[in-house]
């Protein structure tokens, strides 16, 4: 009796999978079904959104993906779908809050231009503020969480100052310094800044103490225990804690360039609110996630390189 | 003059303004070429001893001398092998080693240490696993790497401090005999301090056991059998049964101290 149950419960397992690799190719179809249909609204370009729909498809097929590919992409698909249902097959009675997908996708290709430039501008702030934080909260903490004396000073002052949102001195910052790049490389730096400083802090004191009396015993000079056993021991913890640091900057960047940028990534989406184009809001919201997420991706790369003893 | 001379260490602990005591009035000395095993049951501060040996620890009272001179921290002429978690874990197997030799020798080529180091991995069994990082090699290899970085930085003494303690038994005494045989080739170069809680490898390694309890050296036992040593010949002997049952004996006497003078059932 109780095979058989087991037998009804693995068919049934087996067949809710196979339904599940092919759930997301149905969609893709009717999608593309939907797309094709007649629309209530003035589309201006369908070709863009074709292709990023397509190549998401084509991506699908292509690698064999596993299952939780399958699933991401029918839940992307479903949003899609309910997107392209809602403002352009039942009326639509607002184009200008409720944007369709067409015209959204058919921004990257109208401003292609003023997208790539802000997509430079943000990664340039973004990159000054993220290394030079990295570089100073890496050897900083180290060294302070090595020296005792250093750290029962300087932690409880970073415990302070950590904790205040980098944003709330936006304003003051750009007020402050002499340029707006310089604001917000200030302002990034600070968002990354305490929390590298901290962690490498936390991480250096919570070293093995028999992976450092094993040190001790090699008759180690500082400067190797600095570079050739605290460094190594707090970089995969750091890398670790990269994407969260990037997700904050990148918080802190769009702020910052709402306030006072001419170009960026948070100063497109800022711009078009003004004039209630959300159509390009939309576009600029889908864009950052796409950015962070490559950004993100960039890492985990780096990672595998580097830490390899793991 | 011995090569290693403890004279009447004592070491205290301040721990949030109460004193603990764990090292009182201990004295014993090493000779050239000697191998000492320290043995007792845990907490009766063997460890400590290595410690202080090693120049991690300094004693609050009483002098530590090696060749007649007093020392403080650690030093070339000593190498340490722990019982676990000593290999950095960003290092491969050869690097490790190469690591250590760094350390102690500045003016070697790369490629010397490179070479010396791949020996020294070659001697302790190891050969092809070069390349490999800690975490890909089992247990009993990773002490293999520890021990062949210690050796390979060729230190005066050895201090090992339960080396073998997280082994199974098959890889302990697989380790045991490639630690004699490795001795052996050293002849009377190396002066070895051995930490243990095992009395069979105590006797199998030893010139002398030193039996710890209380914080010092209770008892001394001098193992009278001749090198090179094979377990086999050596577990068969009646002498053997007669220094096994003295140690625990010791053991048991400490144990019996320590409850209150009633019997222990074990």
């Amino acid at each position: 009796m109780r095979e058989v149950a087991l037998q009804n419960q693995l068919a049934w397992e087996n067949a809710v999978t196979r339904i599940a690799r092919i759930v997301p190719h149905l969609l893709f179809l009717f999608l593309l079904v939907l797309i094709f249909q007649p629309s209530l609204v003035d589309i201006k370009n369908p070709w863009i959104f074709l292709g990023v729909v397509g190549s998401v498809e084509f991506a699908l097929l292509w690698k064999r993906q596993s299952a939780a590919a399958h699933d991401i992409v029918t839940f992307v698909f479903l949003v899609l779908l309910f997107w392209e249902f809602v403002t352009t097959k039942i009326p639509n009675p607002n184009t200008m809050l409720y944007p369709v997908p067409e015209n959204v996708f058919a921004v990257y290709y109208t401003d292609w231009h003023k997208i790539l430039t802000g997509i430079g501008s943000s990664l340039y702030l973004l990159g000054m503020g993220f290394v030079t934080a990295l570089v100073f909260g890496f050897v900083g903490g180290m060294i302070t969480g090595w020296n005792r004396r250093l750290r029962e000073a300087l932690f409880p002052i970073a415990k302070v100052i950590s904790p205040i949102p980098p944003i709330i001195y936006t304003p003051y910052a750009v007020a402050l310094l002499p340029s707006f790049e310089l604001a917000s490389i200030f302002v990034i730096f600070s968002s990354i800044f305490w929390q590298v400083y901290i962690s490498v802090i936390l991480s250096v004191t919570s070293i093995d103490r028999k992976l450092l009396d094993s040190a001790r015993t090699l008759n180690m000079k500082p400067r190797a225990m600095l570079f050739h056993i605290l460094f190594p021991y707090c970089l995969p913890k750091l890398m670790k804690s990269l994407p969260i640091s990037i997700a904050n900057a990148f918080m802190v960047l769009t702020a910052a360039e709402m306030i006072g940028a001419t170009a960026g990534l948070g100063w497109f989406v800022k711009y078009y609110s003004d004039f209630s184009d959300y159509t390009r809001v939309i576009a600029g919201i889908i864009l950052i996630g796409v950015v962070v997420s490559l950004i993100n991706l960039l890492i985990a790369a780096l990672e595998r390189r580097i830490v390899r003893w793991r | 003059m011995s090569k290693i001379e403890v004279q009447d260490i004592s070491l205290d602990y301040e721990d949030k303004g109460s004193t603990y005591t764990a090292l009182e009035n201990l004295d014993f000395s090493v000779e050239q070429g000697e191998f000492v095993s320290l043995i007792g049951s845990s907490g009766c501060g063997k460890s400590t001893t290595l410690s202080i040996l090693s120049g991690l620890k300094s004693p609050t009272k009483g002098d530590f001398l090696i060749d007649g001179k007093k020392s403080v921290g650690p030093g070339k002429n000593r190498g340490v092998v722990f019982q676990h978690y000593s290999l950095f874990p960003w290092m491969t197997a050869v690097q490790n080693v190469s690591f250590g030799i760094e350390q102690v020798e500045k003016d070697l080529t790369k490629k010397e240490n490179w070479q010396r180091s791949v020996n020294y991995l070659e001697k302790v069994g190891l050969k092809g696993f070069e390349n490999k990082y800690p975490y890909q090699l089992s247990g009993g290899m990773q002490q293999r790497v520890a021990i062949a970085r210690t050796l390979a930085m060729q230190p005066e003494i050895l201090l090992m401090d339960e080396p073998f303690g997280a082994i199974d038994a098959k890889n302990r005494v697989l380790l045991q005999d490639l630690l004699l045989e490795l001795l052996q080739k050293e002849g009377d170069a190396k002066t070895i301090v051995f930490v243990t809680h095992d009395v069979d490898e105590a006797i199998l390694l030893s010139d002398r056991v030193l039996f710890m309890a209380n914080k010092h050296i209770d008892e001394e036992i001098p193992i009278p059998f001749l090198r090179p040593r094979r377990r086999e010949e050596i577990f068969r002997t009646p002498q053997y049964g007669q220094l096994r049952q003295q140690i625990m004996g010791r053991f048991y006497s400490v144990i019996r101290e320590n409850i209150g003078g009633e019997e222990v059932v074990l």
